[in-house]
């Protein structure tokens, strides 16, 4: 069995709820996919995403047992940014990361650790098979 | 024009939510209840005190079919059949700014002034209704305000308090 890692929120930033609702998304994710929580178990690094029409973003750190999900852009980091439907969008599955590319509605700031952006794109991806959670 | 928070606006809000998602490419299956919890912030004339208002909303298909404000100290499980799905929380300021047009509430929930529970995947998935159901909360009503009209002068000794617990 493959224990996810935790998932921390760091108090305080300029986006605070978009952290918790990051690390919400993360927790549910990892919970229900091996595969994802395989992955963020072994990734390393920061990333950043970036709600571009509102100016705001978040780092999400992948460490030793812990992801930490801070309320601000911080680091010379990969950076995921577009607007917030459209990383909603992305994230959530109802629409292609390529085709977002392609139609330039995110853009991708490649930094290292480039890995690092594979890993936040598959992890933050709602799994197909997952159903309706309840509060 | 209704006043704010009375059932006249809310009955307002939901025409205006209805109408919305008519426009809509596709709305989330199925029934939500959402609960908006709008605490006493010692600015805003609309909620007393240390208090709160609380309504319920359930929202089918992406419509509204119903909402309610609770009584204080009401049990909210006696209108609503299984659990909460969605609970918004935040100061009366705020949510008193997004009815005026003065603030975004998407800006609110992403900056945490507006705290917000719930399954994040669903309501991500449905980010363009829940933009379209906040729209007609902002934008959609036109609304008295007998107390007074935000923005508010900073309060002197505020009851933040009120909303830690968010």
């Amino acid at each position: 069995m493959i224990l996810p890692p935790e998932v921390a929120v760091e108090p305080g930033g300029e986006a605070a709820g978009m952290a918790s609702m990051v690390a919400e998304l993360l927790r549910a994710n990892l919970a229900d996919s091996r595969a994802r929580a395989r992955m963020a178990r072994r990734a390393r690094g920061s990333a950043v995403l970036m709600m571009s029409d509102r100016d705001l973003g978040v780092t999400v750190t992948f460490g030793p047992g812990v992801i930490v999900v801070s309320g601000s852009a911080v680091g010379a980091v990969p950076v995921l940014s577009g607007g917030w439907l459209e990383m909603a969008a992305v994230c959530t599955g109802t629409r292609s990361p390529l085709r977002a590319l392609l139609r330039r509605e995110i853009r991708v700031t490649v930094r290292p650790p480039v890995s690092v952006l594979a890993t936040i794109a598959f992890t933050l991806n709602v799994p197909r098979a997952a159903g309706r959670a309840r509060e | 024009m209704p006043d704010i928070y009375s059932t006249e606006w809310y009955d307002a809000v939901r025409a205006a939510i209805n109408a919305g998602v008519t426009r809509l490419r596709t709305t989330p299956e199925g029934r939500f209840v959402v609960a908006v919890e709008i605490a006493a912030d010692g600015r805003s004339p609309y909620v007393d005190g240390e208090g709160e208002r609380r309504f319920l909303m359930e929202i089918e298909d992406g419509s509204c079919l119903w909402y309610r404000e609770l009584d204080p100290g009401e049990d909210e499980k006696a209108h609503v059949a299984g659990r909460v799905d969605y609970r918004f929380r935040g100061p009366a300021t705020v949510f008193d700014e997004i009815a005026a047009g003065l603030a975004d509430p998407i800006d609110a929930a992403l900056r945490g002034a507006i705290t917000v529970r719930g399954d994040m995947r669903l309501l991500l998935r449905h980010a363009e209704h829940v933009k379209s159901l906040l729209e007609a909360y902002t934008n959609a009503v036109s609304t008295t305000w007998p107390l007074g009209r935000p923005p508010y002068e900073a309060a002197t000794s505020g009851s933040e308090g009120a909303v830690a617990r968010a």
